[in-house]
Protein backbone atom coordinates (compact mmCIF):
# COMPACT_ATOMS: atom_id res chain seq x y z
CA UNK A 1 0.00 0.00 0.00
CA UNK A 2 2.92 2.61 0.85
CA UNK A 3 4.49 1.48 -2.70
CA UNK A 4 0.91 3.04 -4.15
CA UNK A 5 0.83 6.26 -2.19
CA UNK A 6 4.77 6.84 -2.98
CA UNK A 7 4.24 6.37 -6.41
CA UNK A 8 1.86 9.49 -6.88
CA UNK A 9 3.42 11.34 -4.75
CA UNK A 10 6.46 11.25 -6.64
CA UNK A 11 4.66 11.90 -9.79
CA UNK A 12 2.78 15.21 -8.41
CA UNK A 13 6.40 16.48 -7.66
CA UNK A 14 7.46 15.73 -10.95
CA UNK A 15 4.36 17.38 -12.57
CA UNK A 16 4.95 20.43 -10.11
CA UNK A 17 8.49 20.92 -11.05
CA UNK A 18 9.44 20.90 -7.81
CA UNK A 19 11.71 17.42 -7.77
CA UNK A 20 15.25 17.63 -8.86
CA UNK A 21 17.99 15.56 -7.76
CA UNK A 22 19.80 17.37 -5.29
CA UNK A 23 23.16 16.94 -8.11
CA UNK A 24 21.09 17.71 -11.55
CA UNK A 25 22.45 21.56 -12.39
CA UNK A 26 19.57 23.92 -13.13
CA UNK A 27 19.54 25.21 -16.38
CA UNK A 28 18.87 28.26 -17.75
CA UNK A 29 16.81 29.10 -20.88
CA UNK A 30 17.82 31.06 -23.85
CA UNK A 31 17.18 34.97 -23.33
CA UNK A 32 18.00 37.11 -25.72
CA UNK A 33 19.23 41.12 -24.64
CA UNK A 34 20.93 43.80 -26.24
CA UNK A 35 24.38 45.22 -25.35
CA UNK A 36 25.11 48.81 -25.11
CA UNK A 37 25.45 49.07 -28.88
CA UNK A 38 21.86 48.48 -29.02
CA UNK A 39 23.76 44.93 -30.70
CA UNK A 40 21.21 41.70 -29.39
CA UNK A 41 22.65 38.51 -28.48
CA UNK A 42 21.49 35.32 -27.61
CA UNK A 43 22.80 32.74 -24.57
CA UNK A 44 22.58 30.28 -27.83
CA UNK A 45 25.31 32.94 -29.50
CA UNK A 46 27.52 31.23 -27.15
CA UNK A 47 26.93 27.63 -27.39
CA UNK A 48 30.18 26.57 -29.04
CA UNK A 49 31.98 28.21 -26.32
CA UNK A 50 34.12 26.46 -23.91
CA UNK A 51 31.81 27.99 -20.67
CA UNK A 52 29.57 30.81 -19.92
CA UNK A 53 30.25 33.28 -17.12
CA UNK A 54 27.59 35.44 -16.69
CA UNK A 55 28.15 38.39 -14.31
CA UNK A 56 25.52 40.68 -12.94
CA UNK A 57 27.37 43.65 -12.33
CA UNK A 58 27.02 47.83 -11.90
CA UNK A 59 28.07 50.57 -12.36
CA UNK A 60 27.50 52.76 -9.00
CA UNK A 61 28.09 49.76 -6.24
CA UNK A 62 31.23 50.35 -4.98
CA UNK A 63 31.01 46.44 -4.16
CA UNK A 64 30.89 45.52 -7.71
CA UNK A 65 33.43 48.12 -9.10
CA UNK A 66 36.16 46.50 -6.16
CA UNK A 67 36.25 43.82 -8.62
CA UNK A 68 36.86 45.75 -12.16
CA UNK A 69 40.08 45.15 -12.57
CA UNK A 70 39.91 41.09 -11.48
CA UNK A 71 36.96 40.98 -13.88
CA UNK A 72 39.43 42.06 -16.42
CA UNK A 73 41.69 39.79 -15.71
CA UNK A 74 39.07 36.66 -15.47
CA UNK A 75 38.20 37.73 -18.80
CA UNK A 76 41.70 37.84 -19.75
CA UNK A 77 43.15 34.29 -18.41
CA UNK A 78 40.25 32.39 -18.91
CA UNK A 79 39.14 33.65 -22.90
CA UNK A 80 42.01 31.69 -24.46
CA UNK A 81 41.06 28.44 -22.46
CA UNK A 82 37.39 28.58 -24.61
CA UNK A 83 35.83 31.07 -21.65
CA UNK A 84 33.34 34.19 -22.42
CA UNK A 85 32.43 36.32 -19.85
CA UNK A 86 29.47 38.57 -20.39
CA UNK A 87 28.26 40.99 -18.16
CA UNK A 88 24.99 41.69 -17.62
CA UNK A 89 23.42 45.21 -15.85
CA UNK A 90 19.89 44.90 -14.46
CA UNK A 91 19.71 48.29 -12.29
CA UNK A 92 17.18 50.82 -13.57
CA UNK A 93 19.29 53.66 -12.42
CA UNK A 94 22.01 52.87 -14.69
CA UNK A 95 20.81 53.86 -18.47
CA UNK A 96 22.86 52.25 -21.07
CA UNK A 97 24.64 55.01 -22.11
CA UNK A 98 26.30 55.01 -18.08
CA UNK A 99 27.03 51.03 -19.03
CA UNK A 100 28.54 51.95 -22.08
CA UNK A 101 31.02 54.38 -20.78
CA UNK A 102 31.48 52.30 -17.05
CA UNK A 103 33.28 49.79 -19.51
CA UNK A 104 35.35 52.13 -21.46
CA UNK A 105 36.56 53.85 -18.92
CA UNK A 106 37.13 50.40 -16.38
CA UNK A 107 38.67 48.48 -19.45
CA UNK A 108 35.86 45.76 -20.05
CA UNK A 109 36.11 43.52 -23.19
CA UNK A 110 33.71 41.44 -22.48
CA UNK A 111 30.15 41.87 -23.43
CA UNK A 112 27.80 43.55 -21.35
CA UNK A 113 24.25 43.41 -21.63
CA UNK A 114 21.34 45.74 -20.65
CA UNK A 115 18.43 43.63 -18.54
CA UNK A 116 16.28 46.31 -19.19
CA UNK A 117 12.96 45.69 -16.74
CA UNK A 118 15.61 43.00 -14.84
CA UNK A 119 13.69 40.30 -16.86
CA UNK A 120 16.45 38.05 -17.15
CA UNK A 121 17.84 39.16 -13.28
CA UNK A 122 13.97 37.98 -12.39
CA UNK A 123 14.47 34.68 -13.99
CA UNK A 124 17.59 33.37 -12.44
CA UNK A 125 16.94 35.03 -9.48
CA UNK A 126 19.80 37.29 -9.26
CA UNK A 127 19.59 39.64 -6.49
CA UNK A 128 23.04 40.97 -5.68
CA UNK A 129 26.06 42.44 -7.54
CA UNK A 130 28.45 40.99 -8.32
CA UNK A 131 26.67 37.99 -8.78
CA UNK A 132 28.33 34.97 -10.88
CA UNK A 133 26.56 32.63 -12.83
CA UNK A 134 29.55 29.48 -14.79
CA UNK A 135 27.38 27.52 -17.11
CA UNK A 136 29.01 24.63 -19.52
CA UNK A 137 27.61 24.25 -23.06
CA UNK A 138 24.28 23.21 -22.15
CA UNK A 139 23.69 26.07 -19.91
CA UNK A 140 23.52 24.17 -17.30
CA UNK A 141 24.53 26.39 -13.93
CA UNK A 142 28.02 24.80 -12.70
CA UNK A 143 28.73 27.55 -10.26
CA UNK A 144 26.61 29.99 -8.46
CA UNK A 145 27.80 33.04 -6.25
CA UNK A 146 30.20 35.48 -5.96
CA UNK A 147 33.82 35.96 -7.32
CA UNK A 148 35.89 35.21 -4.09
CA UNK A 149 35.39 36.15 -0.68
CA UNK A 150 36.85 39.66 -0.42
CA UNK A 151 35.61 42.84 -1.80
CA UNK A 152 39.45 43.93 -0.89
CA UNK A 153 41.99 42.29 -3.03
CA UNK A 154 44.87 41.66 -0.62
CA UNK A 155 42.22 39.99 1.96
CA UNK A 156 41.31 37.29 -0.39
CA UNK A 157 41.63 33.58 0.57
CA UNK A 158 39.38 31.73 -1.81
CA UNK A 159 39.70 32.60 -5.56
CA UNK A 160 36.08 31.02 -5.80
CA UNK A 161 34.88 31.24 -9.04
CA UNK A 162 38.79 30.51 -10.54
CA UNK A 163 38.64 27.23 -8.96
CA UNK A 164 35.08 26.83 -10.31
CA UNK A 165 36.73 27.73 -14.09
CA UNK A 166 40.10 25.22 -13.57
CA UNK A 167 37.92 22.65 -12.28
CA UNK A 168 35.41 22.54 -15.07
CA UNK A 169 38.41 22.66 -17.72
CA UNK A 170 40.19 20.15 -16.40
CA UNK A 171 36.51 17.66 -16.55
CA UNK A 172 36.04 17.64 -12.91
CA UNK A 173 32.84 18.03 -10.79
CA UNK A 174 32.93 21.79 -9.21
CA UNK A 175 33.49 21.30 -5.82
CA UNK A 176 31.94 24.32 -3.81
CA UNK A 177 28.90 25.38 -6.64
CA UNK A 178 27.15 27.88 -4.51
CA UNK A 179 28.99 30.51 -2.45
CA UNK A 180 27.48 33.70 -0.99
CA UNK A 181 28.99 37.44 -0.30
CA UNK A 182 27.80 41.12 0.58
CA UNK A 183 26.85 43.38 -1.88
CA UNK A 184 24.19 45.82 -3.44
CA UNK A 185 20.70 44.74 -4.35
CA UNK A 186 19.95 44.74 -8.04
CA UNK A 187 17.65 48.08 -8.51
CA UNK A 188 14.63 46.31 -9.60
CA UNK A 189 12.30 48.10 -11.81
CA UNK A 190 9.70 46.06 -9.89
CA UNK A 191 10.31 45.64 -6.24
CA UNK A 192 11.03 42.14 -5.22
CA UNK B 1 62.58 83.15 20.73
CA UNK B 2 59.50 83.11 18.41
CA UNK B 3 61.25 80.30 16.16
CA UNK B 4 61.29 78.29 18.87
CA UNK B 5 58.03 78.76 20.48
CA UNK B 6 56.44 78.36 16.97
CA UNK B 7 57.38 74.88 16.25
CA UNK B 8 56.59 73.17 20.03
CA UNK B 9 53.10 75.12 19.54
CA UNK B 10 52.51 73.38 16.09
CA UNK B 11 53.72 70.28 17.54
CA UNK B 12 51.75 70.73 21.14
CA UNK B 13 48.80 70.96 18.56
CA UNK B 14 48.93 68.55 16.24
CA UNK B 15 49.14 66.14 19.03
CA UNK B 16 46.22 67.23 21.00
CA UNK B 17 44.31 66.77 17.41
CA UNK B 18 45.10 63.12 17.08
CA UNK B 19 44.81 62.36 21.18
CA UNK B 20 41.16 63.42 20.68
CA UNK B 21 40.72 61.39 17.48
CA UNK B 22 41.79 58.37 19.37
CA UNK B 23 40.11 59.29 22.57
CA UNK B 24 36.77 59.40 20.28
CA UNK B 25 37.39 57.11 18.71
CA UNK B 26 38.30 54.92 20.95
CA UNK B 27 34.95 55.93 23.20
CA UNK B 28 32.80 54.82 20.20
CA UNK B 29 34.74 51.89 19.48
CA UNK B 30 33.46 50.33 22.76
CA UNK B 31 30.04 50.86 21.42
CA UNK B 32 30.63 48.73 18.15
CA UNK B 33 30.63 44.78 19.77
CA UNK B 34 31.81 41.90 17.50
CA UNK B 35 28.55 39.35 16.74
CA UNK B 36 29.30 36.49 16.11
CA UNK B 37 27.57 33.17 15.60
CA UNK B 38 26.70 32.70 20.06
CA UNK B 39 25.90 36.53 20.06
CA UNK B 40 23.42 36.33 17.06
CA UNK B 41 21.80 33.62 18.33
CA UNK B 42 21.44 34.92 22.04
CA UNK B 43 19.89 38.12 20.39
CA UNK B 44 17.78 36.18 18.77
CA UNK B 45 16.38 34.04 21.77
CA UNK B 46 17.03 35.71 24.80
CA UNK B 47 13.95 38.12 24.06
CA UNK B 48 12.64 38.64 27.52
CA UNK B 49 9.54 39.78 26.20
CA UNK B 50 10.67 42.68 23.58
CA UNK B 51 10.38 41.86 19.45
CA UNK B 52 14.10 42.68 18.09
CA UNK B 53 14.53 44.25 14.80
CA UNK B 54 17.94 43.37 13.02
CA UNK B 55 19.36 46.02 10.22
CA UNK B 56 22.35 44.84 7.86
CA UNK B 57 23.90 47.88 6.17
CA UNK B 58 27.04 49.20 5.34
CA UNK B 59 28.99 52.49 4.39
CA UNK B 60 29.55 51.58 0.82
CA UNK B 61 25.81 50.62 0.73
CA UNK B 62 23.79 53.90 -0.45
CA UNK B 63 20.28 52.79 0.05
CA UNK B 64 21.40 51.23 3.49
CA UNK B 65 22.79 55.17 4.49
CA UNK B 66 19.90 56.38 2.85
CA UNK B 67 17.71 54.07 5.18
CA UNK B 68 19.53 54.76 8.45
CA UNK B 69 18.46 57.88 10.05
CA UNK B 70 14.75 55.94 9.80
CA UNK B 71 16.10 53.16 11.78
CA UNK B 72 17.82 55.79 14.22
CA UNK B 73 14.46 57.44 14.69
CA UNK B 74 12.60 54.01 15.28
CA UNK B 75 15.40 53.13 17.68
CA UNK B 76 14.53 56.73 19.43
CA UNK B 77 10.79 55.51 19.10
CA UNK B 78 10.52 52.09 20.36
CA UNK B 79 12.81 52.13 22.63
CA UNK B 80 10.32 51.94 25.60
CA UNK B 81 7.57 50.14 23.48
CA UNK B 82 9.02 46.28 23.80
CA UNK B 83 11.37 46.42 20.61
CA UNK B 84 15.12 46.57 20.79
CA UNK B 85 16.50 47.99 17.40
CA UNK B 86 20.21 46.92 16.16
CA UNK B 87 22.11 47.13 13.25
CA UNK B 88 24.75 45.38 12.23
CA UNK B 89 27.42 46.87 9.86
CA UNK B 90 29.43 44.55 7.18
CA UNK B 91 32.16 46.86 6.27
CA UNK B 92 35.65 45.63 6.28
CA UNK B 93 37.12 45.54 9.36
CA UNK B 94 39.86 48.35 8.11
CA UNK B 95 37.01 50.40 7.36
CA UNK B 96 35.69 50.79 11.04
CA UNK B 97 37.33 53.20 12.15
CA UNK B 98 37.68 55.36 8.99
CA UNK B 99 34.26 55.01 7.88
CA UNK B 100 32.01 53.21 9.98
CA UNK B 101 32.04 55.18 13.56
CA UNK B 102 32.21 58.51 11.69
CA UNK B 103 28.93 57.58 9.98
CA UNK B 104 27.66 56.34 13.08
CA UNK B 105 28.72 59.99 14.66
CA UNK B 106 27.06 61.77 11.97
CA UNK B 107 24.00 60.19 12.63
CA UNK B 108 23.83 60.83 15.56
CA UNK B 109 23.05 57.22 16.72
CA UNK B 110 22.17 55.17 20.17
CA UNK B 111 21.40 52.61 18.37
CA UNK B 112 23.27 49.44 19.16
CA UNK B 113 25.37 48.58 16.51
CA UNK B 114 27.63 45.50 16.13
CA UNK B 115 30.08 44.41 13.48
CA UNK B 116 30.54 41.33 11.95
CA UNK B 117 31.94 38.98 13.53
CA UNK B 118 31.62 35.70 11.14
CA UNK B 119 34.64 34.49 9.84
CA UNK B 120 33.19 33.62 6.62
CA UNK B 121 30.15 35.77 4.93
CA UNK B 122 28.22 32.84 3.95
CA UNK B 123 27.73 31.98 7.61
CA UNK B 124 26.56 35.08 8.83
CA UNK B 125 24.36 35.41 5.86
CA UNK B 126 23.10 31.55 6.48
CA UNK B 127 22.55 32.13 9.99
CA UNK B 128 19.61 34.79 9.21
CA UNK B 129 18.14 33.43 6.66
CA UNK B 130 19.39 30.56 4.12
CA UNK B 131 17.92 31.96 1.30
CA UNK B 132 19.13 35.34 1.41
CA UNK B 133 21.59 35.98 -1.31
CA UNK B 134 23.72 38.34 0.99
CA UNK B 135 22.22 41.66 -0.65
CA UNK B 136 22.11 44.67 1.56
CA UNK B 137 20.45 46.29 2.91
CA UNK B 138 18.40 43.57 4.84
CA UNK B 139 15.70 43.95 8.09
CA UNK B 140 14.84 41.15 9.90
CA UNK B 141 12.01 41.84 12.37
CA UNK B 142 11.52 39.09 14.97
CA UNK B 143 8.84 38.63 17.15
CA UNK B 144 9.19 38.39 21.48
CA UNK B 145 9.34 34.46 21.06
CA UNK B 146 12.73 34.54 18.59
CA UNK B 147 10.13 33.69 15.24
CA UNK B 148 10.98 35.45 12.02
CA UNK B 149 8.28 37.32 10.83
CA UNK B 150 10.08 39.69 8.69
CA UNK B 151 12.78 39.52 5.85
CA UNK B 152 13.23 42.97 3.64
CA UNK B 153 15.72 42.95 1.09
CA UNK B 154 16.14 46.71 0.09
CA UNK B 155 15.36 50.12 1.79
CA UNK B 156 12.39 50.27 3.77
CA UNK B 157 10.05 53.39 4.22
CA UNK B 158 9.40 54.60 7.98
CA UNK B 159 5.65 53.42 7.77
CA UNK B 160 6.27 49.80 6.40
CA UNK B 161 8.87 49.04 8.92
CA UNK B 162 6.38 50.87 11.50
CA UNK B 163 3.68 48.62 10.46
CA UNK B 164 5.43 45.61 9.82
CA UNK B 165 6.88 46.48 14.06
CA UNK B 166 3.69 46.65 15.22
CA UNK B 167 2.39 43.32 13.65
CA UNK B 168 5.56 41.50 15.38
CA UNK B 169 4.60 43.24 18.96
CA UNK B 170 1.19 42.86 18.57
CA UNK B 171 1.56 38.85 18.06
Amino acid sequence: MKRFIGIPAILAAVVLGGFRPADTPRKVENFKLKDYNGVEHSLTDYKDAKGVVLMFIATRCPISNSYNERMVALDKDYRSKGIVFIGINANKQEPVDEVKQHAKDKGFEFTILKDEGNVIADKLGASVTPEIYLLNPGFEVLYHGRIDDSSKEAKVTSQDLRRALDEFLAGKVVSTPETKAFGCTIKRVTAS
Amino acid sequence: MIRLIFPLLILFLLHGTEHTRATTAGAQKKTLETLDGAALSRLITHRGGKALLINVWATWCDPCVEEFPDLVALDREYRSKNVDIVSVNIDDSDDIESKVLPFLHSQKSSMKTYTNGFKKPEDFINALNPSWSGAVPATIIFDSSGKRREFLIGRQSLDSLKSKLAAAVGR
